[in-house]
């Protein structure tokens, strides 16, 4: 998978560097306007992850010229602007996605693999780790080909461990890609654990393996072989 | 008061007083002038009577005794006889009110015999006058004024239409909203020296305007980078195997504060675009939907927290706002009520046309309901409270000119807002 990275700060780019390196992807990071759309002329990539402002002109630009160059390309904006209007814009612009700064990195990378799924018409649609199976047309599990019942929020925090294997993932970043804003109204993520609890007890109940490990204050980990 | 008005009023009172003093003064003059002219006669007439008494003798002054206004008494006290002019009141039978007249006295030496004159002259003519004079001071007077008012009325309609006009124009003016009008053209040099100041000030206002909106967002966006590399950056640390409880505690709490950091930065810019009036679109907003959709995002958390619900909630409730406001207000309502509810408590919420009022069981507060509003007031010790939310309620409120307000009976918080 081919990802490039339009991002003007230095530090956050060697982050997100840094953290999707394990996904084995080819990332190209450049950090102007001109840069990007060199590269963009030059290249297909899978997936873009562009930020809106940047030195010499607008991400919006080059979401306009990938999206009429290579409409496979999947699009995530990356921007500080938080209002409904830039969000507007840039799903209107093309983008099929737009994450707030500042992010949590697990979630970026949830994100672009939700992208690349759907942009990946190829591929068939499911994910297996280990003795899980994951249809994702259907949203079936299945542990050793017996079928697992989970609740919609269960079934997306299974999807957000398994973008994130064998990788720290705080309370407060699971919190946020289930519930969003909504997390606002809660005095703790301490409600998070009776989800983990459950969907925890469900896959070992199917003689599933203990994979969600509780790091304590920190968050959990998903654990594969 | 209008200006004119008020111009109008000190102008009457000015006119009434210069009436007063000049009614009093014009009696006085033309009463002298009057005196001395009856005084003149008199004193010619003295002479006439003199000069025919030295020719004819006696018999003159018996013939002229008959007549009414003349008094001719025979005396032989030198002394006590005084000559000059005096005032009388001559009662005459069937009259109630005396007749004023102005009596000249001399004497006059007969062949020694000395005779005390009194000629008189009716002053009457005068008081007419006087009545005259007031009556026709009062008719100018109230000619003035009518003047005053119907020419007052034609400067406003005329001289004035200019100003009212500029009036008009600026009253609507709001910075960062619609550019003004054209501001309409006057031959008077103070209006279009006004004019000049109005354009130089708003152009001003307006410059200064953009700029700031655009540093406080500039700002705010600035801050959300740094931020996003300390979030990334402690996620990476996070990742490390080396690390042991205390530091991954550290980290944790760098990223939790950096997230605050991050939502009261999100939330001050929030503020500062409602008081900048940025929200400007408004549309028509179904609030019972809209409700609806934040009550069911928010259930689970409701139920987690063993919540009792209660919803009474009228359908197609439409209010014309800016859809953004709508939703952070809603948000922060619901989310207030969520998290400052007990374990276990009450929620009710109850959408009536013209009315929203939320209602949940909680402890009562630590702080005076009046600060509730207040920014960076926090009710409770919760960490994750930025303490603007109520902040950000009541400011969108005040956009709209809803009223907010807040009750506590029997451990039930209240808020209602009324648009």
């Amino acid at each position: 998978m081919k990802l490039l990275l339009v991002e003007d700060e230095k530090e956050l780019t060697s982050s997100i560097c840094k953290y999707l390196i394990r996904e084995r992807y080819l990332i190209d990071s450049v950090s102007t306007y001109n840069e990007g759309r060199e590269r963009i002329l030059l290249f297909d990539y899978d997936c873009a992850i562009i930020d809106i402002t940047l030195p010499g002109g607008s991400g919006l630009g080059l979401i306009s010229l990938i999206k009429e160059k290579y409409l496979n390309t999947g699009i995530i904006i990356i921007s500080a602007r938080n209002s409904l209007k830039d969000k507007i814009i840039g799903l209107e612009t093309g983008s099929d996605d737009y994450l707030t700064k500042p992010f949590f990195l697990s979630e970026l990378n949830a994100r672009i693999k939700s992208i690349l799924r759907r942009r990946n018409f190829a591929g068939n649609k499911e994910i297996i780790v280990d003795e899980i199976k994951i249809t994702l047309n259907d949203s079936q599990i299945h542990i050793y080909d017996k079928p697992l019942n989970l609740t919609r929020k269960e079934y997306e925090l299974l999807l957000y461990f398994t973008a994130n294997l064998n990788r720290v993932i705080t309370k407060e970043s699971i919190a946020e890609h289930l519930w969003g804003d909504s997390v606002d109204a809660a005095d703790s993520f301490d409600f998070i654990y009776t989800h983990i609890k459950n969907l925890r007890k469900k896959i070992m109940d199917l003689g599933g393996k203990d994979h969600i490990h509780t790091l304590y204050g920190m968050g959990y980990k998903f654990i594969t072989e | 008061m209008k200006l004119l008005t008020k111009t109008n009023l000190y102008y009457t009172l000015f006119a009434l007083i210069i009436f007063i003093i000049g009614g009093f003064a014009f009696f006085f003059i033309i009463q002298s002038e009057i005196y001395e002219e009856i005084d003149e006669a008199l004193v010619s007439r003295k002479e006439v009577i003199l000069k025919q008494s030295g020719i004819k003798g006696e018999g003159y002054l018996h013939e002229l005794a008959k007549s009414d206004d003349i008094r001719i008494i025979k005396t032989n006290q030198k002394s006590e006889l005084s000559s000059g002019f005096s005032d009388t009141l001559i009662f005459r039978p069937g009259e109630r009110d005396g007749e004023q007249f102005r009596c000249l006295t001399f004497k006059a030496n007969l062949s020694g015999t000395i005779y005390k004159i009194e000629i008189l002259r009716s002053a009457t003519d005068s008081d007419s006058l006087i009545d005259g004079i007031v009556l026709s001071a009062s008719i100018i007077f109230f000619l003035l004024l009518g003047g005053g008012a119907v020419l007052n009325y034609f400067i406003s309609k005329k001289v004035w239409k200019p100003f009212y006009g500029v009036l008009d124009i600026i009253k609507d003016y709001r910075p960062g909203g619609k550019p003004i009008a054209e501001l309409p053209k006057s031959s008077i040099s103070e209006f279009s020296n006004l004019n000049q100041v109005i354009d130089r000030l708003v152009e001003k206002v307006e410059s200064d305007f953009v700029n700031l909106k655009q540093f406080t967002e500039n700002a705010s966006h600035e801050i959300q980078t740094p931020l996003a590399i300390i979030k990334t950056k402690s996620e990476l640390l996070l990742q490390r195997e080396e690390l042991d409880q205390e530091t991954v505690k550290e980290i944790v709490s760098i990223n939790e504060a950096a997230t605050r950091l991050s939502k009261l930065n999100q939330a001050l810019l929030q503020l500062m675009k409602i008081d900048n009036r940025q929200y400007q679109e408004s549309e028509a907003i179904d609030l019972s939907a809209l409700l609806e959709k934040k009550l069911q995002r928010l259930n689970e958390l409701i139920e987690m927290k063993n919540i009792k619900l209660k919803t009474n909630i009228d359908k197609n409730v439409f209010i014309n706002m800016n859809l953004s406001l709508a939703e952070i207000l809603l948000s922060n309502l619901l989310n207030n009520s969520i998290k400052h509810n007990i374990f276990g408590g009450d929620l009710m919420i109850n959408l009536i046309p013209n009315e929203l009022s939320i209602k949940n069981s909680g402890e009562a507060l630590n702080i005076e309901p009046e600060k509730l509003f207040d920014r960076f007031v926090k009710e409770s010790t919760s960490n994750e409270s930025i303490g603007l939310g109520l902040s950000l309620v009541k400011q969108i409120c005040e956009t709209y000119n809803f009223t907010v307000s807040y009750n506590y009976k029997f451990s039930i918080h209240e808020l209602k807002i009324n648009f």
